[in-house]
């Protein structure tokens, strides 16, 4: 067994299903990402304008087992010297990550009744030799108080880890933006704001408005601060065809549990800052966090209480510019950890301030690092394929030309494929298409990944260190990218299927692939 | 124009706006020295539907009072009332000393101040400081966008129904609610349907609705109890001296002729239009209905002070003639 973790704590449990139920809005997809030190649940919408992040720390399990040893390299990564340094986590922190269906999960945790049930567990089997059933599966099983043990599958697709990085990279700046500011006594341009602030007070505020309002704007000026939410007005021959209220709080910054937007300097004018974004995603942010503090309250759980009210129950948030993204933490128990980001509005009349003053360093690289990433699917072509390569090499016309190969390979149109594997009679236990779990959608087939068989694993890793930093690099034309999908999977099936078979088996199969092989081949090469 | 009123309760404002409630959507507020105007009407076509007149006392809702404008001092605004209503909620829940309301041509839409330079479109802004549990003062503003009537062809459409040629009056009992009950059962059946009000003052005062359906049946359903009707002495006045001579309780000198059958008065309206103002009949402490010979009115005060009137007018349908059938 490679993954398993158990909940045990009914309020645990509640916050999980509220958990999984919070991402299930943003996204048809909730990513995993599995390491020893927690389990990260994530969401980034279709629009790529708003991410959350739920971290569970072990802790938060009643048992949490983790073993990467002989783990399946789809969906495994480790981080990189860089990343570790800036984390400042342990050398050995291996991350295994996947997506699963939203819908799925959010049938099954939906209107949890946790009070009922004594535990649910879930069980990954990432291990090489597991057997080809329980792969790729994730596994959950949930025994209720009247002893039915209830037992769930669902299949998974792994994909890249994609660290969203605003939060590192906006900690960092708050930091050497405070030190600046106390080091040189004048704010610092383009600055990281802060604040701290009581969830109560826009909860409230959020309760108040109409539930059709879109629109949120956070409004800094003349030392007080002000939350507005909105609807942009709609007029059609001097009627209204949307009829928006706007409703605004107004507080004093001192209000506030903590903020840097008060430090007036002497002779500066008070700061002034507006952000404007979505409300959708925010209040279900303010949801979340909301009812994780009352499941706790209603538990009776005098200890966390106490906590709880030292903290005065606040989350924080750090924002820039317009255009920028605006990011939401809040640590209210000391298990988890939930992190909103979202994209903000430009304004139109500051925009041409901001591109100047972005310009003097790579914007692209600037922006590259705050965008919110789609999911990269993980896919590995096994480097031990014994059947295709050889018969691969001996169909060539130019034997002399072996380096072409993979390429050729990977860029095959697709049709050929699905000919050839119906040729075969293997595959007895395939395993699970995961591209059945996500459909094409666009954030998937934009980064669809692939692994070259020759290419040594150093070089590997290098390379796809490389594609995870500039996503925008040209992938395949779109015709070409199913046949990609099916190539890739081709290979993998066919890999597994033989491993436990022998390489006599192997090489019969030879024959039987060769005139399909032979009548293809040379009408794919370019 | 300028529009500055505070109050600190919201009571009577928020009930009179909650009877208007299901009548509309928008309503217009129309402010004036003296009183505060609440009207819902069609915009379309004033005269066919119920159209509802609210007057209140402005001085005894609102502890401030600031309104001048060109127009005598009038302000007239379409608002949505649903909104309006939300808001006097969220202050009733506050702990708040006091709710301001203002004029502002600013946008609600909370951009950066654009002005749209349309020049009926602007948003009555109310708010008020509310302290919270953990005593952190925050101040709320709702800025609900409104529609300045301020043209002529707006006005036109906003006049307070004249009562000609009143023919009956009465003072309906505080129990008479029950009839609206009785009659709700009779909604289902056809949407435009029709009911026949039948009011006459032999037998002591009788007030009935007659329900027919052509062919399928013909219930009347009456008020058994005693009514004081009257019979105005003027063929025309206006609502003060209406609702002062009803009650007064005003013994009626008339020596009545049981007899006399052109002592009966009707009028055909639609039972949706009579039947939506069950709420205001319920909640209102004084109810007079006025039959003239093409309306129908009722004629309510919210409590026993003359604060706040109601009226509630019901243009009545021309009985069909045998061509239009």
């Amino acid at each position: 067994m490679s993954f398993v973790g158990v909940l045990d704590s009914n309020s645990h449990k509640t916050m999980w299903s509220r958990a999984v139920m919070s991402l299930a809005a943003i996204s048809d997809h909730i990513k995993f990402i599995i390491t020893k030190q927690s389990l990260s649940l994530s969401a980034v919408n279709s629009a790529k304008t708003s991410h959350g992040e739920i971290i569970f720390n072990r802790s938060f399990f009643h048992d949490y087992y983790v073993d990467f040893s002989d783990i399946l390299p789809e969906g495994y990564g480790q981080e990189t010297d860089e990343q570790l340094n800036n984390d400042g986590v342990d050398s050995d922190s291996g991350s295994y990550s996947f997506l699963i269906n939203s819908k799925h999960l959010a049938t099954l945790f939906k209107n949890l009744d946790a009070n009922n049930l004594d535990y649910i567990c879930f069980k990954i089997y990432w291990s090489v030799s597991a057997p080809e059933t329980m792969k790729y599966k994730f596994l959950i099983e949930i025994k209720t108080k009247k002893l039915i043990i209830k037992k769930y599958q669902t299949n998974y697709q792994p994909v890249f880890r994609n660290k969203v990085k605003v939060a590192q990279i906006y900690r960092q700046e708050l930091q050497s933006t405070q030190e600046q500011e106390e080091n040189t006594g004048s704010i610092v341009e383009n600055r990281i704001n802060h604040i701290s602030i009581e969830h109560i007070i826009p909860k409230q505020f959020l309760d108040m408005i109409p539930a059709t309002t879109e629109d949120f704007k956070i409004d800094v000026k003349n030392e007080k601060i002000s939350f507005s939410g909105y609807t942009k007005q709609v007029l059609k021959d001097r009627e209204y065809l949307k009829q928006p209220m706007s409703v605004t709080i107004t507080l004093n910054l001192d209000e506030l549990v903590s903020t840097n937007l008060s430090q007036l300097m002497s002779g500066e004018e008070p700061m002034k800052k507006c952000i404007n974004y979505r409300l959708k995603d925010f209040r279900n942010f303010l949801n979340l966090i909301g009812s994780f503090s009352s499941t706790s309250v209603s538990e009776g759980d005098e200890y966390i209480n106490l906590n709880k009210i030292d903290s005065g129950e606040s989350f924080e948030i750090l924002f820039k510019n317009p255009g920028d993204p605006v990011l939401f933490e809040s640590q209210n128990n000391p298990h988890v950890f939930i992190q909103f980001i979202q994209l903000t509005a430009k304004d139109e009349n500051t925009d041409a301030e901001t591109t100047n003053r972005v310009s003097t360093e790579d914007p692209r690289k600037a922006k590259m690092a705050l965008s919110l990433l789609g999911h990269t699917i993980h896919r590995i072509e096994r480097v031990e394929e014994p059947v295709s390569r050889p018969i691969a090499v001996s169909q060539l016309p130019a034997p002399s030309q072996p380096l072409n190969i993979p390429r050729l390979h990977s860029n095959r149109p697709s049709g050929r494929l699905p000919d050839t594997r119906t040729s075969v009679v293997v595959p007895i236990h395939r395993t699970p298409e995961p591209s059945q779990n996500i459909p094409s959608s666009m954030e998937v087939e934009d980064f669809v990944t692939y692994r070259k068989e020759s290419t040594p694993p150093s070089a590997r890793r290098k390379r796809r260190l490389q594609e995870m930093s500039e996503p925008s690099r040209p992938t395949p034309r779109k015709n070409q990218k199913s046949a990609v999908a099916d190539d890739t999977d081709y290979s993998d099936t066919d890999d597994e299927t033989n491993r436990n078979e022998n390489q006599n088996q192997a090489s019969e199969k030879e024959i039987s692939y060769g005139p399909t092989q032979l009548n293809n081949r040379p009408k794919s090469i370019f | 124009m300028k529009l500055k009123l505070r109050t600190q309760n919201t009571e009577t404002l928020k009930s009179t706006l909650s009877l208007v409630n299901p009548l509309r959507k928008f309503i217009v507020l129309r402010f004036c020295p003296e009183k505060l105007y609440i009207i819902s009407v069609n915009g379309q076509s004033v005269t066919q539907e119920p159209q509802v007149w609210c007057n209140l006392k402005i001085s005894s809702i609102f502890d401030q009072i600031e309104i001048s404008s060109l127009r005598d001092d009038t302000i007239s605004l379409e608002i949505n009332l649903e909104l309006l209503l939300q808001t006097l909620r969220n202050f009733d829940r506050a702990n708040s000393d006091g709710l301001n309301i203002r004029l502002q041509r600013k946008d609600s839409s909370g951009g950066s101040g654009t002005n749209t330079g349309n020049g009926r479109t602007a948003s009555l802004a109310l708010f008020y400081a509310n302290v919270n549990a953990n005593s952190n003062t925050i101040n709320h503003t709702f800025r609900i966008p409104v529609k300045i009537l301020k043209n002529t062809h707006d006005m036109m459409l906003l006049k307070e129904p004249e009562l000609n040629d009143v023919q009956l009056i009465m003072k309906l009992p505080n129990e008479f609610v029950s009839i609206y009950k009785r009659m709700d059962k009779f909604k289902k059946t056809t949407n435009n349907e029709i009911i026949t009000i039948k009011a006459s003052r032999r037998q002591s005062g009788f007030l009935g609705f007659v329900l027919e359906e052509e062919g399928k049946y013909r219930v009347t359903i009456s008020w058994n109890d005693k009514l004081n009707v009257q019979r105005p002495n003027l063929a025309s006045m206006d609502g003060e001296s209406l609702r002062m001579s009803v009650l007064r309780n005003t013994t009626n000198s008339d020596v009545v002729d049981d007899n006399d059958e052109s002592e009966d008065k009707e009028i055909t309206v639609r039972l949706k239009d009579w039947q939506m103002a069950s709420k205001i009949v319920a909640s209102c402490k004084t109810v007079v209905l006025v039959i003239t010979s093409r309306d129908c009115i009722l004629h309510c005060l919210l409590d026993d002070s003359d604060d706040v009137e109601i009226i509630y007018y019901i243009s009545g349908i021309r009985i069909r003639n045998p061509i239009d059938y």
